[in-house]
């Protein structure tokens, strides 16, 4: 009995590593679109106007631009997560303190809702 | 159902004969010339004065006697000419413009005195010769009467009011006619280098470029000459494609493009009289890309001068104006960079408490265009200036010598408009306990050695970077690939491959959208309208009437850990 177990886990190897090897792609194919941050001081000697505004800098900059995804053709993106808070260390020696960006998290994907699979007659996609 | 489907098929019917006729070219020129001389205090004018004067009022609002001219809008509300010219809604061209909903009919003389008659008959409308969405009521010819009343008073000759929206001047019999007869210039005569059969168009390569560079640069605009070409011999052929070519393009399908390739050699000084014989040889409608690792200046001055516009050259120092007029480029090159760190800083700037900036320049060309930008941005935004360190030929700056000037002055930032050479310095002061908050060098100047900086300076040093991050503009690759079907993108200059892209794209969409009105002038202001795009290499191209500089932003970015490291960002794309 637990040799047909080793067995049928010897047989789904090859696909749990390619589902792995999917996942990992997709993971890598993240994006953020900020709404919202805040500037959290290191020190009261900290300028908290001008630590905000940087954060407004450094969070900003961690908003992709979707348009750059869209743009092209050929790709989508679907919202995983909202609302999420991303940290982000201002790392300068005129200012301590670091951001919380508040974002909407995206996985940018292949847009293959109109591909026509081959022999089927119809069309992939999420519907 | 039959009976319901009869007024549809009609108005199919009606909208296709009209949009196909509407193609036709206007050519008919029946401008009244001016019966009798003009003149100004008894003193008559030649036909040369009369122009410039006439441009004066069209463009500025200025009156010969150099007043400004006096008008109404929406009524009753005083305005003075130079705050609505006739340039702002008509355009340079005199072809008008349609934006934001308002439409300006054209305004040059072969247009207006024109009977603005119906395609088909008992049709009260004639679509605008930008959009065929946009219609214009009928109405008959204009006299140089009916025009000056209209002018004055907003009447046309049917009787109709123009919008509220059109100054109603304030202008004397002499002034009036000198407007007229300017207006009965403006894209009257066709422009240089077009036909009825072709246009012919021509690239500026400058001797001693790199040569994959200038294949990169002219792989895109060949391929839309070709392309187009292809068209024309295709329908030649084809009576199909013939008329799918005619539904699609008008009487452009029928126009063959062709490209020449000046070559400038020797000192730049010599260009001009290179360009003049070109020239003469071969009169070109426009100038598409175009490269040089050294001046564009010549080249600018010689397009403006012989008003023939460019489109995009490939150059990292073009010539910066606010009013030139006939070239268009990708930016402000290397000196938007120096441009940017300026703005960037000057946000941070509370946080030097009274600390300076130090600039440290390569000698040449690339380092002074940066700190040319940065130092004139810098000082308008009213700091006191950088302590300026210039690097001689062969002169390295070295991590030791950077710690002795970062402890001498003590900079809240560092500049360094240099290579690798002297940014590998930066090791120097990176444990400094006090040392500067900000270290900035320049993406372009970098240029691959960007890819490969120590680790241990990545963490503090903030780099200008004015195109798009390279791991988003990889999705535009497909659109590039097109282009250059069967090479490798990667054996290709990235840069100049992507701005010629542009340049052809651009000229595509431009020369579509301008329906058989091939003038110069048309040509820039039909950019001018075309709404912003997303194209390969820069994150924004924005166009505006009169703007010369297509993409006017950059970001701070900072190399990311290990081998195989991406760009990040550190602020947004910043437009200065």
């Amino acid at each position: 009995m637990i040799r047909i177990f080793l067995y049928i886990i010897l047989l789904f190897i090859p696909f749990s590593a390619q589902a792995g090897d999917l996942n990992e792609k997709a993971a890598e194919e993240k994006m953020l679109i900020v709404t919202g941050y805040q500037y959290v001081q290191g020190s009261d000697s900290d300028d908290k106007e001008i630590g905000h505004s940087l954060c407004g800098t450094r969070c900003n900059a961690l908003s992709a631009n979707y348009k750059n995804i869209m743009e092209p053709g050929g790709w989508n993106i679907i919202r995983i997560s909202s609302s999420k808070e991303v940290l982000t260390e201002l790392g300068n020696r005129l200012i301590s303190g670091h951001c919380i960006c508040i974002a909407d998290e995206y996985i940018v994907q292949q847009d293959d809702r109109f591909k026509v699979l081959k022999n089927k007659g119809r069309m992939a996609g999420r519907y | 159902m039959v009976h319901s489907m009869r007024p549809m098929l009609s108005y199919v019917l009606i909208t296709a004969i009209m949009a196909i006729l509407a193609h036709t070219p206007m050519y008919a020129a029946a401008v009244p010339d001016s019966a009798e001389k003009i003149s100004i205090s008894g003193k008559k004018l030649s036909d040369n004065e009369i122009k410039r004067l006439g441009e004066r009022m069209y463009r500025e609002g200025i009156m010969p006697s150099g007043e400004p001219m006096k008008a109404y809008v929406s009524g009753d509300v005083p305005m003075t000419g130079s705050a609505f010219s006739c340039v702002s809604c008509h355009l340079r061209s005199g072809l008008g413009s349609v934006e934001g909903g308002v439409v300006t009919p054209p305004t040059n003389g072969r247009v207006l005195y024109r009977e603005r008659r119906p395609y088909i008959k008992g049709m009260e409308f004639v679509p605008l010769i930008h959009n065929y969405a946009v219609y214009l009521p009928v109405r008959p010819s204009y006299t140089d009467e009916s025009l000056a009343k209209v002018l004055r008073t907003g009447s046309d000759p049917t009787g109709r009011m123009m919008n509220s929206s059109m100054p109603r001047y304030q202008l004397g019999d002499e002034d009036m006619k000198i407007l007229i007869a300017y207006l009965k210039t403006l894209s009257d005569e066709p422009s240089p280098g077009v036909s009825k059969t072709g246009i012919r168009f021509a690239t500026v390569i400058t001797e001693g470029m790199d040569p994959v560079a200038v294949e990169s640069m002219l792989a895109p605009i060949q391929f839309s000459v070709d392309r187009k070409n292809s068209l024309v011999t295709a329908a030649r052929k084809n009576d199909r494609v013939a008329r799918m070519g005619y539904n699609m393009l008008g009487g452009l399908s029928e126009i063959s493009f062709s490209l020449s390739r000046w070559v400038l050699k020797g000192q730049p000084s010599t260009w001009r009289q290179q360009l003049e014989d070109y020239y003469r040889a071969e009169p070109v409608f426009a100038i598409l890309g175009g490269i040089s690792n050294e001046e564009w200046e010549p080249v600018h001055r010689f397009c403006e001068e012989n008003q023939i516009p460019a489109l995009i050259p490939s150059t990292d120092y073009p010539v910066i104006s606010e009013t030139d007029w006939y070239t268009l480029y990708p930016s402000r090159g290397l000196r938007q960079e120096g441009e940017t760190a300026a703005g960037y800083l000057s946000s941070m700037h509370k946080l030097f408490k009274d600390r300076p900036v130090v600039q440290i320049t390569r000698q040449g060309r690339r380092g002074q265009a940066l700190a040319k930008g940065f130092r004139e941005n810098w000082a308008q935004a009213g700091h006191k200036a950088a302590i300026e360190i210039e690097l001689k030929d062969n002169e390295v700056m070295s991590p030791e010598r950077l710690r002795q000037i970062a402890s001498k002055e003590r900079p809240a930032a560092i500049l360094i408009w240099d290579d690798q050479a002297s940014i590998h310095s930066i090791a120097g002061i990176r444990d400094m306990p006090d040392g500067p908050g900000f270290v900035i060098a320049s993406g372009t100047y970098l240029g691959k050695a960007l890819w490969t900086l120590p680790e241990g300076i990545r963490d503090i040093l903030y780099i200008t970077y004015p195109y798009r991050l390279p791991h988003e503009d990889s999705r535009f690759d497909a659109q590039i690939r097109k282009i250059i079907p069967g090479k490798d993108l990667a054996t290709f200059d990235y840069s100049s491959l992507r701005r010629s892209f542009i340049a052809g794209d651009l000229l595509g969409k431009a020369l579509m959208e301008m329906r058989g009105e091939y003038y110069r002038d048309f040509l820039l202001d039909t950019i001018g309208m075309m709404t912003d795009m997303h194209y390969p290499l820069y994150e924004r191209v924005s166009f505006g009437p009169g703007q010369r500089y297509a993409s006017k932003g950059c970001f701070i970015v900072k190399l990311g850990k290990g081998d195989n490291p991406k760009l990040e960002r550190l602020s947004d794309w910043t437009v200065q």
